[in-house]
């Protein structure tokens, strides 16, 4: 796959920040999630709280993501070349959205902090690997760098 | 937000000078960025953040309490505004941090703060200023010095 730079201002540009956010916040959680595994008594910790903050960023960031895609895909004059990663993406969100709900759910009622952290944990490094998958399909299909 | 300053004295009139600063720090902001100054807006988000949290832990922890055994239904139903307010907080900041803030829940934050303040400065200052001692309303004072 070939990687373009995204130009400042530009919807993939906007995606590429977000997404560079989110690391941020991701990190942070898994850092949370990592004390409470390694945590040799039990700790306290706000984990859910922090999980509910990451999750609603989450939210409003696919809801973007989908909203440009759609957007771009109706305005495009090839609109078929941007049907495959709408589709992809579309169904690797809704994926997430169940996988957020979920562990949401587990979040507020879960006993056991060393199971809800190993969860998210694994749930961090996946999304962490999808965002470096979608960086370089929203690169490959949706900027150009300057002079380019 | 408007005050009825005429009717409120001391810690009273200070919450509603809060208000009032809280006010302008907003519009000060969303200046700055609709004239494209964004450098500082998450720093100067934050302390916006933190006075305002200051203002409303403040009134829940030294003076709804009393209030609420002569008023309960209206300490409730403010309570459950300034939970409103902090989710808004909260969402407006996720949004902020994804360059995703719109004109339009800017403006649904002022309505709310600004209805919240008018409500409080009815119902809520004047019993303050007639039912605190001279000393509960020095220290109420001194609180709100330190968050400004």
């Amino acid at each position: 796959v070939t990687v373009t730079l995204p130009v400042a201002g530009s919807a993939p540009f906007e995606v590429f920040a977000q997404h560079e956010h989110l690391r941020d916040l991701l990190r942070m959680l898994d850092g949370e999630a990592e004390r409470v595994v390694r945590a040799e008594t039990k700790p306290r910790t706000e984990l859910p709280e922090l999980f509910g903050l990451v999750a609603r960023a989450l939210a409003v960031h696919l809801d973007y993501e989908e909203e440009l895609l759609a957007a771009d895909a109706e305005k495009n004059p090839e609109p078929l070349r941007l049907r495959p990663v709408l589709a992809r993406v579309c169904q690797e969100h809704v994926r997430q959205r169940e996988e957020i709900a979920r562990l949401s759910r587990e979040a507020k009622h879960a006993d056991d902090r060393i199971a809800l952290a190993l969860e998210i944990r694994a749930f961090i490094a996946d999304l962490l690997l999808d965002m470096d998958i979608e960086d370089r399909a929203f690169g490959a299909h949706g900027a150009t760098a300057p002079g380019q | 937000m408007t005050t009825q300053t005429s009717e409120l004295t001391s810690a009273a009139n200070a919450f509603a000078q809060d208000h009032e600063a809280l006010d302008r720090s907003f519009e000060a902001m969303v200046t700055k960025a609709q004239s494209g100054e964004v450098r500082d807006l998450r720093s100067d988000w934050s302390a916006f953040e933190e006075q305002l949290l200051r203002h409303l832990e403040l009134e829940e922890r030294e003076v709804l309490p009393a209030f609420a055994r002569e008023h309960a239904d209206v300490a409730a139903s403010l309570r459950r505004e300034h939970e409103q307010i902090r989710a808004s907080l909260t969402e407006l900041g996720i949004r902020l941090d994804l360059h995703l803030l719109r004109a339009a829940a800017i403006a649904g934050f002022v309505a709310q703060l600004r209805e919240h303040a008018r409500r409080e400065e009815a119902l809520f200052y004047p019993w303050v200023a007639r039912h605190l001692s001279a000393s509960e309303l020095a220290s109420l004072e001194r609180g709100l010095r330190r968050a400004a």
